[in-house]
């Protein structure tokens, strides 16, 4: 029998093979003052952060417990109120987690920051950073638009596996990004060797939802905490809900004012290949009025993909603010080498298929999996990643009916919440 | 492995971007197989790739040497290749198919017979200086204090981290089996 070490030799040769000889591409290296790529994403990684570098200079520091709190040089002026800047019916700011220096420094942790940034200039307002030897894992807003929510963790290679313990940090924006606090909240921290998958702030700002599956378990949970209070209620899965490799995930939306928390459910029993209707792969609304703490006991399914359509939600599907739908990226059609992707939007009442948007073929479907990053009200414009994935350059877009408008970005940016 | 070891270019009097360019030539497919084994897409390699050698460019003239080139340029490609995974997880991306079609593109997997995906998937569940240390001993057969280099940890690290992951693997791969 094979040792490991030949194996895993033997493997790593294998794959290398498939990189023939002389397939390199050209070296692209910037000539003078023009800095020119076919991958362009790939120089501005790295001139993007320098220029936000230079314009970013630290104002502020407001309350006890504040980290280092930073803003554009520039006085910025309340986005809000500054004429052609609000995009009907999307919130004028966001928070971005942002790679504070992709690649600079070998060796060096590479954290995320949260950065304050207008919607519709892209424009940086303030910048916050974590704790020396931190990062920012997530974030997520409120319906005020001031108020969001960091998860933070240490920042060690070496344990990104089983993930280290998450503390949570409440971020509140003022006056356009004059203002900026930052305070840990005083909540228990998620504990070591579990995995966040999914947090979403109510929209009054005063409960957290987290789902998160156990590393060693997989075992999910959704914990509802009261911010106020640091009162924690938490629903389980019970045993092992998928193949044991993390893909199950979970993400979790609130609607407003009610009682209620919608999860998009992968658990035991779903078809990865898409090819078949299930009620494995739905979105569920967990009715937090009842006792129990039985996570599909205490939920009913509120959208299915029909099989007609595909089967199968292709990323996170969250509800809209009013409770009334889902929006989700679903996969229409799929086939070796390409994917039909489009997103769907279903009735709560009758879980069923009520409209298709922002249809699009992927030739190269390696990621295509999509996220609704603010979902609005029904009929009202959602902001979307696109399948190609931030890292690929891709900008979130703004869907309203048949138009289609894609916002300033920056292509540090990871992850973002409205 | 040998691939990696071919003698620096004789160039480097002729400007950086003579050099650089001559380095590439010979190390790009080298260092591609190397990010490719790290991210398991070719795009995503050759991106590392590039980055690492544009920022080659950029530090030029901050190298202590030009026989310091290649390991700077092989730590930078690593350092690319764990960004970009960190990235990945951050931005939780994930496909539903499973672990290893999280990272490996479909025409990766169905190039690979199944024995070798087992073992990448293997890999991939090892934290990542656990997977860089193994990648470094047995895909490119380095000493430990060349990996030591490249990782910018100690030697006395690299031994123990690859002896844990070792461990690890072998043990993922048996209850794989069973």
């Amino acid at each position: 029998m094979s040792t490991t070490e030949d194996r895993l030799r033997a493997a790593t040769r294998a794959i290398a093979r498939t990189v023939e000889e002389g397939s390199a591409p050209e070296l692209l290296l910037p000539s003078g003052h023009e800095r020119q790529s076919r991958r362009r994403s790939l120089l501005v990684r790295w001139t993007a952060p320098i220029a936000a570098a230079g314009a970013v200079a630290a104002v502020a520091v407001i309350v006890a417990g504040t980290l280092v709190v930073g803003g554009d040089s520039q006085a910025p002026a309340p986005v809000a109120t500054e004429p052609g800047l609000v995009m009907g019916g999307v919130p004028p700011y966001y928070v971005a987690l942002t790679l504070s220096a992709p690649g600079a420094d070998q060796g060096q942790p590479d954290p995320l920051e949260a950065v304050l940034r207008a919607t519709v200039t892209g424009r940086a307002l303030a910048t916050v950073r974590p704790p020396a030897g931190d990062t920012f894992t997530a974030v997520t807003g409120a319906a005020d638009d001031q108020t969001f929510v960091v998860a933070d963790r240490k920042e060690d290679g070496d344990q990104d596996f089983p993930p280290t313990a998450i503390t949570f940090y409440k971020l509140t924006y003022k006056d356009g990004g004059h203002h900026t606090s930052l305070s840990q909240l005083p909540i228990a921290p998620e504990p070591a060797g579990t995995t966040m998958t999914g947090m979403a702030l109510s929209a009054d700002g005063t409960r957290l939802a987290v789902s998160s599956t156990g590393s060693l378990s997989f075992r999910q949970t959704i914990q509802v905490i009261n911010l106020q209070t640091g009162a924690q209620r938490s629903w389980y899965a019970n045993g092992v809900t998928g193949p044991p490799d993390l893909s199950t995930t979970m993400t979790v939306s609130w609607p407003r004012g009610d009682n209620t928390l919608a999860f998009d459910w992968q658990g035991a029993g779903a078809d990865w290949q898409c090819r078949q209707q299930t009620e494995a792969n739905t979105v569920r609304l967990l009715n937090l009025a009842r006792p129990g703490h039985n996570l599909i006991g205490d939920s009913r399914v509120v959208a299915m993909v029909p099989r007609s359509a595909g089967g199968c939600f292709a990323g996170y599907a969250v509800i809209t603010t009013d409770g009334k739908s889902v929006i989700g990226p679903i996969t229409v059609a799929a086939k070796t080498g390409s994917a039909l992707v489009a997103f769907g939007e279903f009735s709560v009442a009758t879980r069923a298929l009520t409209g298709i948007v922002q249809r699009q073929t992927l030739e190269s479907p390696l990621y295509y999996y999509q996220y609704v990053l603010w979902p609005g009200s029904t009929g009202r414009p959602a902001i979307i990643q696109p399948p190609l994935g931030f890292a690929n350059g891709a900008a979130p877009e703004v869907l309203h009916g048949k138009s289609v408008t894609t916002l300033p970005w920056s292509s540090g940016n990871v992850s973002a919440a409205w | 492995m040998t691939e990696l070891s071919a003698p620096l270019p004789a160039s480097a009097d002729g400007g950086a971007q003579a050099a650089v360019t001559a380095l590439y030539e010979v190390h790009a497919i080298g260092l591609i197989r190397l990010a490719m084994i790290m991210l398991g897409d070719r795009a995503s390699a050759e991106d590392a790739v590039q980055e690492a050698f544009f920022g080659l460019y950029r530090r030029w003239h901050l190298l202590a040497g030009p026989e310091k080139a290649l390991p700077y340029v092989r730590s930078a490609v690593l350092n690319g290749c764990r960004t970009q995974l960190r990235s990945r997880i951050r931005a939780g991306r994930r496909q539903s198919g499973g672990l290893l079609s999280d990272v490996w593109s479909p025409e990766t997997v169905v190039l690979l017979a199944e024995e070798h995906q087992e073992v990448l998937a293997g890999l991939r569940r090892l934290p990542p200086r656990q997977r860089e240390v193994l990648v470094l001993r047995y895909y490119l057969d380095l000493p430990p204090d060349e990996i030591a280099r490249s990782m910018g940890i100690s030697e006395g690290t690299v031994k123990s981290t690859a002896s844990r992951a070792l461990a690890s693997l072998g043990k993922l791969l048996r209850e794989e089996e069973a």
